[in-house]
């Protein structure tokens, strides 16, 4: 009897059963694929010591916001200075290298300001801690701010000491790190000065996130892209499909052209969204201005590190010192400034860098032109076929 | 706790919670006020964190109790393993299967006389006891091929036999026993590292020159007579050297990045003092790994007796009374056995091209005739 159809899916069905049955391990151990219960005093613990742990982290920023920026304060106007703890002094030579590094930053692209002071910390983890209390490793922290009527930018990298992890910050005035920026989120602060008060605010509520990059001559220039971005347009479609069911919507609705949508990806309500909450926590109750690193959720494939260092780039210094020092609101400041809305912006922002997609259900431009194509192929073949195959 | 502290406390976890909406101008949090609140939560924390650790041991207590196998131990070769009574036999094949590789040449040793294999192939894993003797364990889940647990035997094997050597100062770090050089993707290794070495003496050794060979391992004279200044700043920048403290980073440094080619070699000497620095070959363990394989299976029977009887003179000796060669015949089997296991040079394009055309041509084939079993 000759195979039909419904047998080959019974077989196709029966062989896919048995090599899935075959797959799975004999017995499946407990706590192989499933953590095991927690035990009520577990749970107590865990949440015991979360609270600790953050109040300790609250604790320690404060002292350290306080000691570190009397010492940026008694600096002269401009002063540069590296602290690090006993026993993990760079060697002389590391040291004006990494001097050297600073300089040439911040004497390459516009004049910078004359009053700002810039600090390079690197932190016992421990230093400030209350003694009964874990200490884990941060990502790098910027404080800015003003004490006395001086401002201060510092970068402070807190971790476990003795270990060699410190030699990393050294190890970026080596010659095959010379892309590196040593500025880091200070590099804005350093040329521009301090911000303006709501500025200030909207930079602390997330804003920072969008100043972490840095952005060398000719870095958004036709060809150019920032790492992570999508190299073609056709890579850029695809990267969009494949996040389209995890991003936020409102990525979604501004990548299709709703201005609206693209002005609310800059405020604080949706940049906070995707910063550690634990870190977040820390800043709002301290000094401390940003968690370098932070940003554990991105929609916009990790690039908004790079806008701030785009609109400088695109409109030039001196109207992003305008933006910058404005007294406005964060969008009044940008419109004032740049002569643009914030969505008008980004919507062409998100267009350069992810795309466009087209809104709805319907199938792009070309997925319909192919199918057509194709359609019209295949019916052309079955033409042919038909008419070879007539007896006449 | 004063009302303030509680205050406190209440508003550091509501910012743990809802850490984006609650903004700290809302409250002043102090220094004083942080502090009470850890020495408030701080003992209760460590009380519950006892209380779990007592827990979490009372219950893997509990489940090694249960789950102890009821074990039976046999010999293969000079091996004794212990197995669970329902895994002997397959324990048995593959143990058996392995020592196959080892018993021409491994007559007798110490540390496999004291020692115990254990074999457990299950996805349920429990415990086999073994008290007061060195035990190697040999324990793969369910879903672990069966090359793959003859590989785990290997590698235990291995490490007991490490135990025969010791750690003599003459010989550490040039004989390391791990497994028989089986592995094609091993072997092919030892030509490409051979021919990328940046020393004009790893060349000379594929060209037949076996003194280079035996210098650039590390048992005959000073490796650097075999190459230049300009290639032991390549090998310092390639790791090479472990460099440590202030001295070592800035010698680094100035070798390295700065091409200061006299610092490399400054460099080299004083990690020499401190008897830190390996020839190229030597720090490349594949080399010693084979070089030692190839000796034994040279010297045949009895090998590795003579190998433990000699090894604490130096490794050369040891290699030469194992093999029953001399340094000369010796590298130049091993010269020979990494030509021979030379890796192809092309990437094989045209082969799967054709494979991939063959295959479009079957399925084409079958899709142009007629048949029964078609859809429809």
């Amino acid at each position: 009897m000759p195979l039909r159809m419904r047998h080959w899916t019974g077989i196709v069905a029966t062989a896919m059963a048995l090599l899935a049955i075959w797959g799975l391990p004999p017995i499946a151990s407990p706590g192989f694929f499933a953590s095991a219960p927690k035990y009520a005093d577990q749970i107590v613990s865990e949440r015991l010591s979360k609270s600790v742990m953050q109040s300790n982290e609250i604790l320690k920023r404060l002292r350290w916001a306080d000691s570190l920026t009397a010492i940026a304060a008694a600096l002269p106007p401009g002063a540069v200075f590296v602290k690090t703890p006993g026993g993990a002094r760079p060697d002389d030579q590391t040291l004006a290298a990494f001097h050297d590094r600073i300089s040439q930053e911040l004497e390459s692209g516009p004049a910078r300001d004359a009053n700002m002071r810039l600090g390079f910390i690197l932190q016992r983890m421990t230093h400030g801690s209350h003694p009964d209390v874990p200490n884990p490793s941060w990502p790098m922290e910027t404080y800015l701010g003003e004490r006395n009527g001086n401002p201060y930018c510092l970068s402070v990298y807190a971790a476990g000491l003795p270990r060699r992890d410190f030699d990393w910050i050294f190890r970026a005035v080596w010659p095959s790190n010379r892309k590196a920026s040593l500025l880091g989120q200070c590099r804005l602060p350093a040329r521009y000065g301090m911000p303006g008060p709501q500025i200030m605010e909207w930079l602390e509520a997330g804003g920072m996130s969008l100043a972490t990059g840095s952005a060398p001559d000719g870095y958004f220039g036709p060809g150019r892209r920032p790492w992570g971005a999508a190299q073609t347009p056709f890579a850029m479609r695809r990267a969009q499909r494949d996040q389209s069911w995890r991003r936020d919507v409102d990525v979604d609705r501004c990548i299709t052209g709703d201005v609206a949508a693209c002005a609310h990806l800059l405020t604080p309500r949706h940049l906070g969204r995707g910063l550690n909450p634990q870190y977040q926590a820390v800043v709002s109750a301290t000094p401390l201005t940003h968690v370098d690193g932070s940003r554990r959720r991105s929609d916009l494939a990790f690039l908004e590190a790079y806008i701030l260092a785009q609109l400088e780039d695109e409109f030039g210094s001196d109207r992003f010192l305008d933006f910058w020092t404005s007294e406005q609101s964060f969008e009044d400041a940008f419109e004032d400034a740049f002569g643009v809305e914030t969505g008008v912006w980004m919507s062409r922002w998100v267009n350069q860098w992810l795309g466009e997609y087209p809104a709805g259900p319907a199938p792009t431009r070309s997925a319909g032109l192919g199918s057509v194509l194709l359609i019209s192929l295949c019916a052309g073949f079955a033409g042919l076929w038909a008419r070879r195959r007539k007896v006449h | 706790m004063s009302s303030r502290g509680r205050s406190t406390w209440v508003v550091v976890i509501g910012l743990l919670a809802h850490s984006t909406a609650a903004t700290a101008q809302d409250v002043e949090i102090t220094e004083e006020s942080l502090l009470a609140h850890i020495d408030s939560m701080a003992p209760r924390m460590r009380e519950a964190l006892a209380a779990t650790q007592a827990a979490h041991a009372a219950r893997e207590k509990a489940l090694r109790q249960v789950n102890v196998a009821t074990t039976d131990t046999f010999s293969v070769g000079l091996l004794t393993i212990v197995a669970p009574i329902d895994q002997v036999e397959i324990a048995h094949t593959l143990y058996s299967a392995v020592w196959h590789e080892y018993e021409r040449i491994v007559d007798r040793s110490p540390t496999l006389d004291e020692a115990y294999f254990t074999f457990q192939w299950s996805s349920t894993q429990r415990g086999i006891p073994v008290e007061d003797r060195p035990v190697f364990r040999v324990e793969g889940r369910g879903f672990v091929t069966r090359s793959g647990m003859e590989a785990q035997i290997r590698l235990a094997i291995g490490r007991a036999l490490l135990g025969d050597i010791g750690p003599a100062p003459a010989s550490s770090g040039k004989l390391r026993v791990t497994a028989p050089v089986t592995a094609s993707a091993f072997r092919s290794s030892l030509y490409r590292h051979l021919a990328a070495l940046p020393a004009v003496g790893a060349h000379d050794c594929l060209s037949g020159d076996s003194r280079a060979c035996w210098d650039m391992m590390g048992y005959g004279s000073d490796w650097r007579d075999w190459s230049t200044q300009v290639e032991r700043r390549a090998l310092m920048e390639l790791g090479y050297i472990y460099v440590r403290g202030e001295t070592g980073r800035a010698s680094l440094r100035a070798c390295v990045w700065e091409r200061q080619l006299d610092e490399c070699d400054a460099a080299f000497e004083r990690e020499e003092q401190r008897g830190r620095v390996y020839a190229p070959l030597q720090r490349f363990h594949e080399a010693n790994i084979s070089l030692l394989w190839l000796a034994l299976e040279e010297g045949g029977e009895g090998s590795w007796g003579r190998l433990i009887d000699n090894h604490h003179l130096s490794a050369a000796e040891a290699l030469s009374a194992a093999s029953g060669l001399s340094h000369d015949e010796l590298t130049e089997r091993w010269r020979d056995f990494i030509i021979v296991n030379r890796p192809r040079s092309h990437a094989d394009i045209a082969g799967s091209g054709l494979l991939a055309g063959l295959w479009i041509l079957i399925f084409a084939g079958l899709a142009m005739r007629s048949t029964r079993c078609r859809f429809g």
